[in-house]
């Protein structure tokens, strides 16, 4: 069965070197053009992400809050006592230690770039509409908001999608099985399955690209603090990238094993090291407060502001809404496939309720003490110091993290130890998506040669390129959104053929049948 | 006068035709498949390299 909807899938053998030839050309004419004309294509980004935007707000919201709501509906019912796999498979990983790649996955250099960052970036902006006490709650919970549980319903249902047809009905970890297993033989769902593959690589290669470019700003930022500077040069953006895809090539050309996996273990402890750090040096009880105070508002307010748009605000609101929320919530979507195949990699054999409730809560509540601290020491030295890092949070966003740990002890360890959490962050992202590309664009096979690795490690960098001369995160930030916006579909419909499936499988008539539970 | 943008209200209704193409899927018989209920020998799927 597994070889039989293996040919299903991407049309066989024709249909995966098409995707494979087709998938490689767009992605690199993309990069090619952004390298050559970075302006123009950042120019196409901003025109059809704000009027796809501006246009549909709404329903990309509404699928958010549906995912979520799906998955909270899975835990809560009898569907959460399915199994991801059979019946008898139980979990590879304890559980501490599969929460802790949880956290691998999601993690990544944006969130040490955005740190403190983003909370005051928005503190900026709300202090226009309601008092600094206000404007300061209002700022924490966005960032919760974008960062939280709306973003891990996203991976969770891309992962359980994929999880849950690969190990309980045996097709490959492709974004086409479900569609193609569901309804085999109909030309419309070979068709929607090719474009489900092709869509998630162009999403996977552009969204990694950006997150590329923030790493390369970030490390040469970094660097350049320590060496006193005070605006990064160009030739350093160079040195780092050139660095940077140095150190992901030659892992792309062996097999590692866990290689990866304990550089990233050692970028997540550095993290958490630093966010221990900040909460026992910086202002102690004011972080904690700035935790439990963002942890209250969130939980009281996640689920309705799934719902709200700024519909009734004016247009600064609304510019607002698109450039955050909803470039946010594309973002996440862009990046459900590729965390989606590793969660599901690593889930096999844990119940959906288990599944669910692990994915949701566990890195959630972490973001929220990660951000409760960094954004509390931010609004700290806003509300109560000279106001620096807001005013730098507008002219010169990538340095506010090196900038805040310059105001706290062992800056030059702390700075260090940054710089190399960011290196190993896109360096073990960059191999894993390079993998993923080549396990999607060959049509499931799941352990793609070096040289097709290698083809997608320096599509990957040309991409990153592209990202790093439009010269700004948030031209970044439109082009990853250009690259995840027909994905928004593809998740719904995941989530459509999970729904039929589970359906299937809870029929009177679907049980008892040879291997308990199973439908055949 | 309160009309709307012409390329907004299309693409709108396109979503809205995407939504009711999944209404379909959700509403729709299932194809017959000849398939055997995974055991969790052939579901295993060989370990990948990667972030794991």
């Amino acid at each position: 069965m597994q070889r039989e909807a293996s040919a299903q899938n991407s049309g066989g053998a024709t249909g995966g070197t098409a995707l494979l030839v087709i998938s490689i050309a767009v992605i690199a004419a993309i990069g090619i053009w952004g390298v050559a004309d970075p302006e123009g294509l950042v120019a196409l980004a901003t025109r059809v992400v704000d009027t796809y935007f501006y246009s549909r707000g709404w329903f990309i919201m509404l699928a958010v809050s549906a995912m979520l709501i799906f998955c909270i509906v899975l835990a809560v019912s009898r569907f959460g006592e399915i199994r991801l796999g059979a019946d008898d498979d139980r979990p590879e990983f304890s559980t501490p230690s599969w929460i802790a790649m949880l956290f691998a996955a999601g993690m990544g250099v944006g969130l040490l770039f955005w740190a403190v960052a983003e909370p005051l970036t928005h503190f900026n902006f709300g202090r226009d509409y309601a008092d600094e006490g206000v404007a300061a709650h209002q700022a924490l919970l966005a960032t919760n908001f974008h960062w939280g549980i709306h973003a891990w319903a996203i991976y969770g249902v891309t992962a359980l999608a994929i999880a849950y047809f690969a190990f309980r009905r045996g097709t490959p970890m492709l974004v086409s099985a479900p569609v193609e297993y569901l309804f085999p033989g109909e030309r419309w769902a070979r068709i929607v399955g090719w474009l489900s593959d092709f869509m998630a690589i162009v999403a996977i290669a552009i969204g990694v690209g950006g997150s590329i470019a923030m790493g390369v700003f970030q490390v040469a930022d970094g660097i350049d603090v320590v060496m006193g500077g005070t605006s990064t040069p160009a030739w350093l953006v160079a040195v780092v990238f050139v660095l940077i895809v140095a150190a992901y090539v030659p892992p792309l050309l062996v097999d590692l094993g866990t290689g990866m996996a304990r550089l990233s273990n050692i970028a997540v402890s550095i993290a958490i090291a630093l966010v221990v750090f900040t909460i026992i040096f910086g202002p102690t009880e004011y972080l904690l407060n700035a935790v439990l105070v963002g942890f209250g508002d969130y939980v009281t307010s996640a689920i309705p502001r799934g719902f709200q748009t700024p519909v009734f605000f004016d247009d600064a609101v609304s510019r607002w809404f698109s450039d955050w929320t909803l470039t946010y919530m594309v973002w996440w979507i862009a990046w459900g496939p590729f965390v989606g195949v590793f969660v599901a990699r690593i889930s096999k054999g844990r119940t959906i309720r288990e599944f669910v409730l692990g994915v949701l809560i566990g890195p959630t509540l972490f973001s929220v003490i990660w951000f409760g601290a960094f954004g509390g020491i931010g609004l700290y030295e806003t509300l109560h110091g000279a106001g620096d890092l807001a005013a730098m949070a507008v002219s010169n966003v990538e340095r506010v993290t090196f900038d805040l740990l310059d105001r706290l002890p062992l800056t030059l360890i702390t700075t260090a130890a940054t710089i190399v959490a960011a290196f190993l962050f896109i360096v073990t992202s960059v191999v894993s998506a390079a993998f993923v590309l080549g396990t999607f664009s060959t049509g499931g096979d799941p352990d793609p040669s070096p040289r097709i690795r290698l083809i997608w490690g320096i599509l990957l960098g040309i991409l990153g390129a592209a990202m790093i001369l439009s010269g700004s995160i948030d031209a970044v930030k439109k082009l990853i959104a250009l690259g995840a916006l027909p994905f928004v579909f593809i998740t719904v419909l995941l989530m459509v053929c999970l729904v039929r499936a589970l359906g299937e499988e809870t029929r009177p008539a679907a049980r008892g049948t040879e291997e308990g539970s199973m439908p055949c | 006068m309160l009309t709307g943008d012409v390329i907004d209200t299309v693409m709108n209704l396109v979503t809205f035709a995407f939504l009711g193409a999944m209404g379909w899927l959700l509403a729709r018989k299932l194809p017959a498949r000849d398939d055997r209920p995974a055991d969790s020998d052939t579901a295993k799927q060989p370990p990948s390299s990667g972030k794991t």
